[in-house]
């Protein structure tokens, strides 16, 4: 009869490890592969390109840092300063950025006052205060519809 | 002279009273194609697949293509502003969407597995972003618009023809309220379920939207996945998944059946954060949340909606990726490979295009990655298939936007940089 309990309780416990295992996969979202590779010589560059008639691909204009330069701007302390501050500015003051939104002019004028009040924090060593602002503007950015 | 002047402008003014009139809708001509009849409309535009235009994309594209050994890449026809495609049953035309407002079909005709013909797909139609075709495997084709849905009963019979037969499932302006109508994130992409029922992805038109417009979104299906009938009748629509931001791209697994997808997540977080997202459905359903607006990717929270509580219901149902691909890639077009072409691995496997980022330092994507799933249907792996459509110099030579399944096993990829399809192949040498 014990030798009975003590089988089915190792079977219970080895099929309460695998539901443990396998639902424990299914909860975590595996990462694509490519996320590994970190060359910190390696160049990091945005620009344009185009191919001339006679078959020379010429550089129109393009800007490069190292991945190392790349990763030390991502991990500043003044990082999401700048970051959110570029943002606003592609999306909010930009011809291009501003014709995607249905802006009305209180709300393109709300979010430069924020943006403005969010870069002095921000100049001032005020990194979270100014993080702070200027995700506020960037929330009237995000609420607006696009055109 | 002044006769003449005042009927030229008369003329100038009449013309752009036409164009504007008939820009305005297409209601005659579709009643006229839905009751089997003419509407007198031209042939449409037919574009050169033998130009130097081609040659170049040869020369200074498809040369540059990484793939796994084995693997070959080729040009398989020009087509402007490629997006999603739909490859046929029994003449293996592909039709291919575009953000813009036509379609087009690329057809082999001399059996090279390689498109002579692109033409046109039914000119008589006014078009209105019909990114999204998709093809059943009992011959229908169907195309989602912005705003609204067709059913082509023939077209794989009558696409020599101007005229082919088309029947709106979705009226204009039924799909969504007129008033969430927006350029951006209105990329429709459908295809046809194990229940025999169409199912349109519906982008949402916000980078994030709102608390205000969630009740209204989560009831029609806005930033979520619909499904109805097929066939004239009852629609019979539902909404079987919200939480979702933008996808434009989803399959179902060719053995069980569940739903996968793509999502482009939220703008305006940072360089690297949050991560696009490839989805598995837990189940199809009203209530099963993906996310979004809470999460701006994985498990991510988003800005706008840090500080908020996310509601029992949602959080009871969420749903999370089952892939987390890097920040701001946009992956966009899917599929499962169920052809005998490529090596044992990938049968079953989920390959997807990553069109590529548009405003990061660090400019990523553009590539089509490959996931491999367990046996349990998870995915285990995704790792990069083809790339090298984005140069060292941060500049894109193409975007490949959607895979396909060609009927020889080998997969298609779209290109809306480039205007191009590309047909990639296997031969093991």
């Amino acid at each position: 009869m014990l030798k009975k309990l003590i089988i089915f309780l190792i079977f219970a416990l080895i099929l309460g490890l695998g539901v443990f295992f396998v639902y424990k996969k299914q909860e975590t979202a595996i990462k694509e592969t490519s996320t590994v590779e970190v060359n910190p010589d390696k160049k990091v560059c945005t620009g344009f390109a185009k191919w001339t008639k006679d078959g020379e691909f010429k550089t129109i204009r393009s800007e490069c840092i190292t991945e190392k330069e790349y990763q030390d701007a991502l991990n500043a302390p003044e990082y999401l300063c700048k970051y959110y501050q570029k943002s606003i500015w592609k999306e909010s003051e930009r011809e291009y950025g501003k014709k995607q939104y249905r802006y009305t002019k209180e709300k393109l004028k709300k979010i430069k006052a924020l943006k403005d009040e969010g870069k002095a924090l921000c100049d001032a060593g005020k990194f979270k205060e100014g993080e702070n602002k200027l995700v506020e503007a960037i929330t009237i950015i995000s609420f607006t519809m696009l055109k | 002279m002044k006769k003449i002047i005042s009927f030229i402008v008369s003329l100038f003014f009449l013309s752009l009273f036409y164009n504007s009139a008939f820009a305005a809708g297409d209601d005659e001509n579709i009643a006229k194609l839905s009751s089997f009849k003419k509407t007198g409309t031209a042939s449409g535009e037919i574009i050169p697949q033998n130009t130097k235009f081609a040659e170049n994309v040869k020369a200074n594209i498809i040369s540059k293509v990484n793939l796994p050994v084995g693997f070959k890449i080729e040009l398989f026809a020009v087509v402007p502003d490629a997006r999603h495609m739909a490859v046929s049953r029994n003449k293996a035309t592909v039709w291919i969407g575009t953000r813009k407002t036509k379609v087009w079909q690329a057809t082999d005709r001399d059996m090279d597995n390689i498109a002579d013909t692109v033409e046109q797909f039914s000119p008589s139609v006014s078009f209105d972003i019909p990114n999204g075709p998709c093809y059943s495997d009992d011959g229908h084709l169907y195309i989602a618009e912005r705003n609204r849905v067709l059913w082509f009963p023939a077209a794989e019979y009558f696409m020599e023809s101007p005229d082919t037969v088309a029947i709106p499932i979705i009226n204009q302006g039924d799909l969504i309220p007129p008033e969430a109508e927006s350029y951006n994130h209105t990329a429709r992409v459908c295809v046809i379920g194990p229940d025999n029922k169409l199912y349109v992805s519906l982008g949402q038109p916000f980078n994030v939207a709102g608390p205000d417009k969630y009740p209204l979104y989560d009831e029609v299906g806005i930033g979520g996945i619909i499904r109805f009938n097929r066939f004239p009748g009852k629609l019979e629509r539902e909404v079987v998944a919200i939480g979702i931001r933008n996808s434009v791209g989803h399959a179902f697994h060719p053995g069980n059946g569940d739903l996968w997808f793509t999502d482009n997540q939220v703008d305006g977080m940072g360089d690297e954060t949050p991560p696009g997202e490839l989805n598995k459905a837990c189940s199809l359903g009203p209530d099963v949340w993906y996310g979004h607006p809470y999460y701006g990717g994985g498990n991510v929270r988003t800005n706008e909606y840090k500080g908020e509580t996310i509601p029992q219901a949602k959080k009871s149902k969420y749903c999370k990726p089952q892939v987390e691909m890097i920040a701001h890639a946009a992956d966009l077009g899917m599929m499962f490979y169920t052809g005998n072409m490529f090596p044992a691995k990938y049968k079953n496997a989920i390959f997807s295009a990553q069109h590529g980022s548009w405003n990061a330092v660090k400019p990523r994507g553009a590539r089509v990655m490959v996931t491999f799933l367990d046996s349990a249907g998870n995915a285990s792996k995704t790792e990069v298939f083809a790339d090298g459509w984005m140069t060292d110099l941060g500049t894109y030579l193409g975007r490949p936007v959607d895979v396909q399944q060609y009927v020889d096993g080998s997969i298609l990829v779209s290109d809306d940089k480039a205007g191009v399809v590309y047909r990639i192949s296997y031969s093991g040498t």
